[in-house]
């Protein structure tokens, strides 16, 4: 999997692209944990071009919510691939995080 | 060695290369004015042969020490191959070093301290701190000599982390230029030879890592009983394959008065991580099942959450899991659904997810999930499965996919639970033709008992 970031003075972006895993699940955390802080406590994860969610990558996805709540923060997950919005909804777990796309924004 | 002379009619017998150069003296000063001049020559010969002769004696006492070395390095090199395992290995090295470099005293170091020696070790003190001065005045040499050249200190695996250094010391014959090649030769076998004592040491250690891994991994899967239970009313088939010794998938089942409770989850992660979660999250399940027997399906479901939360929470993961309850006498199945799949209630020509009503535990705490109630009537089964089992991989990596594996639940009133449960695990099997399961694979299927086998 690719992750590339893009940081800025006040916003955080992620981006990933390909099977999100077991094997990236500790390269994803050490990626993109360090970009969380009270400071920069919003993160977005560009989730369009992600072919493949299993439940490790689910549960550091999770983590990292709780991560940005403590820090009265969030994640929010933009523009789910087809595959991570199924996992999601199979799991009851869309609802946890917020969700945006260029062509409608939910909370 | 004798030498036969012949002349016209003589024949003399010489006995010694002196009494050749005689003859041959007398022979000429015969001829000569001056007598005086054929014995010098007689003389310069004598010196020359005598010459030679101190030359062939040393130049064969120079061979023989060779050999003799070349056979020891062969025997350095043999400590190797015979005794690497052995605590004695190092020691018999620093005596063939001793040996091979004719000093009195071996002495190896291993991070400033004297780790081994051979020989003489009456002045270890003093060799010590003649060997560390010279490693602290030229910490980046591979050969140090000192103590007016009789000792030789030399770095051990330069390119190691280890700081190894060994030390030659020969006093009262100090080392030349010509021992040089010898000591690099023999540091270099020493060098290597240590390498390899220490790889053995890692493979061992890693050796008693895996074999407790093993057996971690063995009690950790053994929490889940092979066989699901027997009642009259209830046909059950169960059955989890880990993806590797062990991991997080499982399921558990309490049968009570009149009652069976089961729950099948998958906890995220893999192996034994997951696995130890796993055998927390069995127990919890049983012990609610047994301490709740009376309680409701979501009272179960809160015991089973208020006991697994917080480690789930400390450890950042989640278990997606169905809890469910099926009466023996009336087949009545009561089921929630914390985020796993599949779940599928599957009746003649019909197969109906039973979606998830709250996250997997460990996300949210006190979310009360909804009950779906039904009863296993005729042919009908209940199907839980987990996600290794529709996202197996064949050669190409393409997934069996939750699509197909809800058409292949379709087949399951046609037959038994355990041959529709056998069915799916052989359809998967071909499936993925050799690739290897990426996830741990669970299948538990509840059906009523009166069925055509």
């Amino acid at each position: 999997m690719i992750i590339r970031t893009e940081s800025g003075p006040s916003l955080s972006i992620v981006h990933l692209v390909g099977r999100f895993d077991a094997h990236e699940a500790e390269g994803f955390r050490r990626t993109v944990e360090p970009l969380l802080s009270a400071e920069h406590n919003v993160l977005r994860l560009d989730l369009s071009q992600v072919a493949f969610v299993d439940s490790t990558a689910l549960a550091e996805l999770v983590r990292l919510q709780k991560a940005a709540k403590a820090l009265s923060g969030e994640v929010i997950l933009v523009e789910l691939s087809d595959p991570v919005r199924v996992i999601l909804e199979i799991t009851d777990l869309a609802g946890i995080f917020t969700t945006e796309s260029t062509s409608a924004e939910s909370p | 060695m004798s030498v036969r002379t012949h002349s016209a009619d003589t024949a003399t017998e010489l006995t010694s290369v002196d009494a050749a150069i005689d003859l041959l003296a007398a022979r000429a000063g015969a001829h000569e004015s001056d007598p005086t001049t054929a014995q010098r020559a007689a003389a310069m010969v004598r010196d020359s042969i005598h010459e030679f002769q101190s030359i062939q004696g040393e130049l064969t006492g120079a061979l023989v020490a060779s050999h003799d070395r070349i056979l020891a390095m062969k025997s350095l090199a043999q400590i190797n191959v015979q005794g690497i395992a052995s605590d004695q290995s190092i020691g018999l090295l620093l005596e063939k070093a001793l040996a091979l470099t004719s000093s009195t005293l071996v002495v190896l170091f291993d991070g400033g301290a004297v780790a081994a020696t051979a020989g003489d070790t009456d002045d270890l003190a003093a060799s010590t701190a003649i060997a560390l001065r010279g490693i602290a005045d030229a910490p980046n040499d591979l050969l140090r000599n000192a103590a007016a050249d009789s000792a030789m200190i030399c770095t051990l695996d330069p390119d190691g982390q280890a700081e190894r250094y060994v030390g030659f010391f020969r006093p009262g014959r100090p080392f030349s230029t010509t021992d040089i090649p010898l000591i690099e030769a023999v540091v270099s076998a020493l060098g290597l030879m240590l390498a390899f004592t220490e790889l053995h040491k890692r493979e061992l250690a890693q050796a008693a890592v895996e074999r407790e891994h093993q057996l971690a991994s063995a009690l950790a899967q053994s929490v889940i009983t092979d066989r699901p239970p027997k009642s009259a009313s209830i046909d059950i088939f169960a059955k989890t394959v880990p993806a590797s010794l062990t991991g997080g998938d499982f399921y558990v089942f309490g049968q009570t008065d009149g009652s069976i409770w089961f729950a099948v989850g998958d906890v995220a992660g893999k192996g034994l991580p997951a696995a130890m979660l796993m055998t927390r999250a069995v127990a919890a399940c049983r012990v609610a099942f047994l301490a709740h027997r009376d309680a409701s399906v979501v009272d179960v479901f809160a015991r089973i959450e208020d006991e697994l939360f917080d480690h789930l929470d400390d450890a950042g993961v989640f278990i997606t899991m169905a809890v469910g309850v099926v009466t023996e006498k009336g087949r009545s199945v009561s089921i929630v659904n914390a985020g796993h799949s599949p779940l599928l209630r599957v009746s003649a020509g019909n197969a109906e997810t039973i979606g998830p009503s709250v996250p997997p535990l460990g996300v949210v705490r006190h979310r009360i999930p909804t009950v779906t109630s039904f009863v296993l009537e005729g042919d009908d089964c209940l199907v839980i499965g987990s996600d290794g089992l529709a996202e197996q991989s064949d050669p190409s990596g393409a997934m069996f996919g939750y699509s197909p594996f809800r058409d292949l639940c379709l087949t399951a009133p046609s037959m038994s639970s355990t041959a529709f449960g056998t069915s799916v695990f052989d359809v998967l099997r071909d499936f993925a033709a050799g690739s290897p399961a990426s996830d741990d694979s669970t299948l538990v299927v509840l059906r009523g008992a009166a069925v055509q086998q």
